[in-house]
């Protein structure tokens, strides 16, 4: 702490300093006359505005809990459920993604056995290809799967493998961070 | 249910009141009405208008009970909606200083002392009323309130540094206003 102690006065009159902080402001004062000064005034300031009296004239306790409890509404469930639902969301997406991360190890491990036994990877491939003739497949849908690789998930090798890990374990640190980030905002969030 | 009146902490009777219990929640009413009322009152200035608001309070914090979680500080969730329900109430009625709300004057005090204490009172008050909401609100919960920085943050959902910062702004406003009252006493 160097200089007056025009940004740290209130810190130090509100006990908010550190030992450290606080023994330097201290120093400070003993040979300040001004920063004393502003010590004083801020410590006038506190004692005028907590002179003023609180308010009088108020209902009696009990009229006033009683005024209270007449005006309680049941809680509005619909909003209890919605809550209810974001959170069971929140908490299952981990459990969505474990999923996700034993079926990409399942495929992976499947490449490695097909991998192993001439002419099965042909005849798998050729089978998964039948959903591409579904009918109730939807043009996107079916391209998505492409693009995603699911028709040729067969054909993982060990970069596509580790790239599908990285990601898994790249959105579960979004998760974590988004997780954290609504338990905050969550825990104190009334209107 | 009611036994659990005698329990120290609040901590039953906030489980009790999420899970719709009244009498719970009227208790807990019972042991924030002052401090949140008192809240309201010195961000609006308006005693009646402060009890209605502080009611409101009561209201909003009954419908948003279950979403409460307990390891946060239920007194400092009060007195987040009890600022905000003063902020909504300024917002839309631009309350003043009601001098009527002020106590009278005590057995033996003349009737110019109390004027004059009146008066001072209403200054501080309106000068307290003319800061920016958000240095007010932390102005309040410093100054009456005692509230540690730290507590104030998670109040109002902003930084230690904004808390100083805004403090003292409004500190630093109200001593150049006040200065011929700091002077006069």
């Amino acid at each position: 702490m160097s200089g007056h102690l025009e940004a740290w006065i209130d810190a130090y009159l509100d006990g908010e300093l550190s030992a450290v902080h606080k023994r330097g402001a201290d120093a400070h004062l003993a040979q300040c006359q001004s920063c004393r000064d502003l010590l004083a005034q801020r410590k006038n300031l506190t004692a005028l505005l907590q002179g003023i009296p609180p308010a009088s004239g108020l209902k009696p306790e009990a009229h006033f809990v009683a005024e209270v409890g007449l005006q309680l509404k049941p809680r509005r469930e619909r909003e209890r459920l919605r809550t209810q639902v974001i959170r069971f969301g929140w908490q299952f997406f981990p459990v969505a993604l474990l999923l996700v991360l034993a079926f990409v190890q399942t495929v992976f491990a499947l490449t490695s056995i097909v991998g192993v036994i001439p002419g099965a990877d042909q005849i798998l491939a050729n089978r998964a290809t039948f959903l591409l003739q579904l009918p109730m497949l939807p043009g996107q849908l079916s391209d998505l799967l492409n693009i995603l690789g699911v028709f040729n998930s067969l054909d993982w090798n060990l970069f596509t493998g580790m790239a599908a890990v990285l990601v898994i374990s790249l959105i579960y640190v979004c998760w974590l961070a988004g997780w954290w980030v609504w338990n905050q905002r969550y825990a104190a969030s009334p209107g | 249910m009611l036994e659990v009146v005698s329990v120290s902490d609040d901590t039953r009777l906030i489980s009790w009141a999420q899970a719709g219990d009244r009498d719970a929640f009227s208790e807990l009413v019972r042991r924030y009405r002052v401090r949140v009322i008192n809240v309201v009152y010195q961000m609006c200035g308006d005693a009646n208008l402060a009890e209605d608001a502080a009611q409101d309070a009561f209201i909003r914090a009954w419908q948003h009970l279950p979403d409460f979680q307990p390891r946060s500080s239920f007194r400092n969730w009060m007195y987040r909606i009890a600022v905000n329900t003063a902020l909504d109430i300024t917002r839309r009625d631009r309350p003043g200083v009601d001098v009527e709300s002020l106590e009278l004057a005590a057995p033996g005090e003349n009737l110019e002392a109390d004027l004059e204490r009146r008066e001072r009172a209403r200054q501080i008050r309106q000068s307290v009323l003319g800061l920016p909401q958000a240095s007010r609100a932390v102005l309040i919960l410093r100054e009456y309130e005692g509230l540690s920085y730290r507590e104030i943050a998670e109040t109002l959902d902003i930084s230690i540094g904004t808390v100083m910062s805004r403090l003292n702004y409004a500190r630093t406003h109200l001593a150049k206003i006040l200065r011929p009252l700091m002077e006069a006493a």
